[in-house]
Formats: C-alpha cells, sequence, structure tokens
C-alpha cells in the first residue's frame, strides 16, 4: 500500500462512517459533531434521513387552498395537485413531497404557500386553508366491501384557517 | 490483512459493470429531469411556489458554506444550467466523459435540490450519493483504478447504509411490528395505482411481506458480502424493487436503488450483459 492509498482509504473510511452516523440523529457523534460536521454535509448535499414509509406509512393528505373575494367563491388549489399519471410518476412525487413538507413545517402554508396562491388570482382578497387526511381503509371494511383502496370518499377535515391575500 | 484491506478499497472496479451502472443510473435521471422541466415555472421560478428571496423560510438550506443555488436564481442562468445538466447526462451515458463532466452534473444537481428543498425527495438525495461518488471516477481511464474502485466502493458501502437505516427506522413503527404496515403503504391513495383491497383476504400475505421488507432491508448491508449468496439477495431486491414500482408506481425510485446492483455483478456475467447492449446499441 502507497501512503496515498493509505490516505484515501482511511478518509473514505471516515466519510462514510459520517454518512452512517447523520441519519441518527440521537447518537453520541451526532450531538458532539453535528456544529461541524452538518455545515459540511449541507454544502454537499449529504444531509439526509432514510425514513421511506416510517416509523410507519402515512395516509393520504391534502392541503386545498380556496380563494375568495368578499363572499364570491373564484377556485381552489390542492396540493399535491393533479392526478399520479401511471408508471412515471416523478413530477408527481415532487408534489407529495411538498405535501410532507409542509406537515413538517406547518407555518410554510402562511409565509410561502398562501402568499403564491393569492398570486394566481390578484382579485382574491383572503385565502381559506384546509388540511383533508384520506381515513385510511381497514382490513375489515375492505372485507365486507364498504370501500376499496382508491376510494377517498371517507376524509377528516381540518381548517386551518383565513389568511389575507396582499398584492403587490 | 493490509493486503485484504487494499483489495476492498482499490480491486473492485470493472468497467462493465460500472458503464451499466452509469447507462441505467443516467438514462433514469435524464427521464426524471427531462420531465420536471415541464415544472420549472412552478418549482424554480420567481413566480412559482418559492422566489428565491423566501428561501431562508427553508431551514435546511441555513446551514451551508457554499449557496449553490444562487446559480438558478437567475431564471435565464437556471433553464441554460438546467438544459447543459440535460444535454451532460446524455453525454455520460454515451460513454462521452471525464471526471470534469462528472463534478459539474454533480454540482448541477446540487443547484437544483437546493433551489426548492421543499421539493427534495428520497429519490433525489439516492441520486446526490451516486453523484458525489461518480466524481472520483474516470471510467473510461485505465490508469485511473484505484479511484475507480474507490468510487465502486463507495456506492455499493452507500446503498448499504441507506437500506440499513430504512429497515431501522420501520422497526420504530408499530405498523411494522405489528405485521400490517404494508397494508397502509398500499392503502396511500396518493401512491398506489391499483386497488390491492383482495389482500384484506391474504392477511398472512400481508404480514409475512411487511416482515421480509424490514428483515431484508436491515439485513442487506451484511449479507451482500457473502459471495455464495450474493446472488440469491440481488435477486430478492430485484424483486422488491419491482413490487415498489409496479403496485407503488414508484418507477424511477425503484430503478435508481437497482442502478448499483450492477456494481455487485460477477465480472464475466456484467461484460456479457455490456456486450450485449452495445451490440444493440452501438453509442453506448
Amino acid at each position: 500500500m502507497t501512503k496515498l492509498q493509505w490516505f484515501v482509504s482511511l478518509t473514505a473510511s471516515l466519510f462514510l462512517f459520517a454518512m452512517a452516523v447523520i441519519p441518527n440523529g440521537y447518537s453520541y457523534f451526532y450531538a458532539k459533531y453535528q456544529n461541524t460536521i452538518i455545515p459540511i454535509t449541507n454544502t454537499i448535499n449529504v444531509t439526509y434521513n432514510w425514513q421511506f414509509f416510517a416509523p410507519n406509512p402515512p395516509p393520504a393528505i391534502y392541503y386545498d387552498f380556496i380563494l375568495w373575494r368578499d363572499n364570491e367563491f373564484l377556485g381552489e388549489r390542492t396540493i399535491p395537485d393533479g392526478e399520479a399519471p401511471f408508471f412515471f410518476r416523478a413530477n408527481y412525487s415532487r408534489r407529495v413531497t411538498i405535501k410532507n413538507t409542509l406537515m413538517k413545517f406547518p407555518d410554510l402554508v402562511y409565509t410561502i404557500f398562501a402568499p403564491y396562491y393569492c398570486s394566481l388570482y390578484p382579485e382574491a382578497n383572503y385565502i381559506q386553508i384546509k388540511k383533508t387526511i384520506v381515513e385510511p381503509l381497514s382490513i375489515d371494511d375492505a372485507k365486507s366491501g364498504k370501500r376499496d383502496m382508491l376510494d377517498e370518499s371517507k376524509t377528516i377535515s381540518e381548517d386551518l384557517g383565513y389568511e389575507e391575500c396582499k398584492h403587490g | 490483512m493490509v493486503e485484504k484491506w487494499k483489495r476492498f478499497w482499490f480491486d473492485s472496479y470493472d468497467y462493465n459493470a460500472y458503464r451499466l451502472f452509469q447507462i441505467l443510473f443516467g438514462t433514469t435521471i435524464f427521464l426524471v429531469y427531462l420531465f420536471r422541466f415541464l415544472d420549472y415555472e412552478f418549482l424554480y421560478s420567481e413566480a412559482g411556489i418559492l422566489p428565491y428571496s423566501l428561501l431562508s423560510a427553508i431551514g435546511e438550506v441555513s446551514k451551508s458554506y457554499i449557496n449553490w443555488e444562487i446559480l438558478a436564481k437567475n431564471e435565464i442562468v437556471g433553464k441554460s444550467l438546467y438544459i447543459a445538466f440535460l444535454l451532460g447526462l446524455l453525454a455520460m451515458i454515451c460513454n462521452k466523459q471525464n471526471r470534469y463532466l462528472l463534478i459539474f452534473l454533480w454540482i448541477a444537481h446540487m443547484v437544483f435540490l437546493r433551489r426548492n428543498p421543499m421539493a427534495l425527495y428520497g429519490a433525489d438525495m439516492v441520486v446526490s450519493f451516486w453523484f458525489l461518488y461518480m466524481i472520483f471516477a474516470d471510467p473510461k481511464n485505465s490508469k485511473a483504478m484505484m479511484w475507480n474502485s474507490l468510487s465502486t466502493r463507495c456506492i455499493q458501502i452507500q446503498l448499504c447504509i441507506i437500506y440499513v437505516y430504512s429497515g431501522l427506522e420501520k422497526i420504530r413503527g408499530m405498523t411494522w411490528w405489528r405485521g400490517d404496515a404494508l397494508w397502509y403503504a398500499f392503502g396511500n391513495t396518493q401512491l398506489t395505482y391499483f386497488d390491492m383491497s383482495f389482500l384484506a383476504h391474504m392477511p398472512l400475505v400481508i404480514v409475512a411481506l411487511t416482515y421480509l421488507t424490514v428483515i431484508w432491508e436491515t439485513y442487506f448491508a451484511v449479507l451482500i458480502w457473502f459471495a455464495p449468496i450474493r446472488k440469491y439477495i440481488l435477486l430478492f431486491g430485484l424483486i422488491f424493487h419491482l413490487s415498489i414500482a409496479l403496485t407503488m408506481n414508484l418507477v424511477e425510485f425503484s430503478v435508481l436503488m437497482l442502478a448499483p446492483y450492477l456494481l455487485f455483478l460477477e465480472r464475466e456475467r456484467a461484460g456479457k450483459w455490456y456486450q450485449y447492449l452495445r451490440s444493440k446499441i452501438s453509442w453506448i
């Protein structure tokens, strides 16, 4: 082994060790070195928690943005919007991710999304925001034929309030 | 011991396997970015969901030494970079590549991830890692064996890290312990395309598949290094990801996870596959 090979292999080992530690926010190493490591890993974009369907698979959730001018309904936008096309749905997945970000940082609904949808309707003076959770289908309901998996009729709606549309 | 260490890090490169990996990965990410261009205005423009001035409102981007996203601040520059990135991917697929091109691809990918972190999902991060480790490689240069091997090993180990966390994070959830997590994953209408209600009549199948998923993901990192069983582990993974692609419609994610499997292929098999592919498509 040359000196260069030692250096390269040990550096790679150290880096991969960091990659193995970073997703575990509870670890000793993470707690001790996060202030040093995270800005570096953010810079090269490798900070991520690998939580596919974990800890539990989430239900389908939608955010609805309803635009009003006084009492006149102007339109409604939803995140994620549209329908997932079969086979190649990367763009729809990205919209689902945006919805997940909203769940993680609820303030973004008011700071980013409400102003954006207001800007699409210049005549709107306020926006109503709702969150809709599709109730997961139980195995018993599926067995009895009450609903099927693609049925989104059973929902829980949460009113997230109204925001004034500030144009210009 | 030293010899084993050396062989582990610097004798893992196989040109044919690496090219197969690059072609599958490059083609998938090319299609993902090509379709994403339809959403450019929505995701990255000033009139879109996240104007540049509001980026600071998103927590994740705050701590970083380089603000790569500034390259997409101006829409014309951003779109030009986007198109150059697509052309660069084509060059990589066609093997018209060098290390500078791979570095460019990695940076351009980071620019768009960081320009709108709200839209960043698992597949994007997998891509980030594959690009990062590819910048060490210079596949066409036979004198770069050390760096090409390093790139191969890093991708393989990163794949193991991803699987271990995917498995361990699931163990924290009640539904994965109970054995009905897959029922709820299939039941998410934002994911599922097919009505899988018939599984309600086969509860044992749901439980078995749920536990198998957790066990396989958690132990992949160990089992994959045992040569006699490697092909079975890869075969299970292939079936697993193709099932995800079909039932949950996550095609691009599944292919991006499967691409590094090619780096685990035996040299002889990889050689046959690559030569076969070249006999059909000469320009790759």
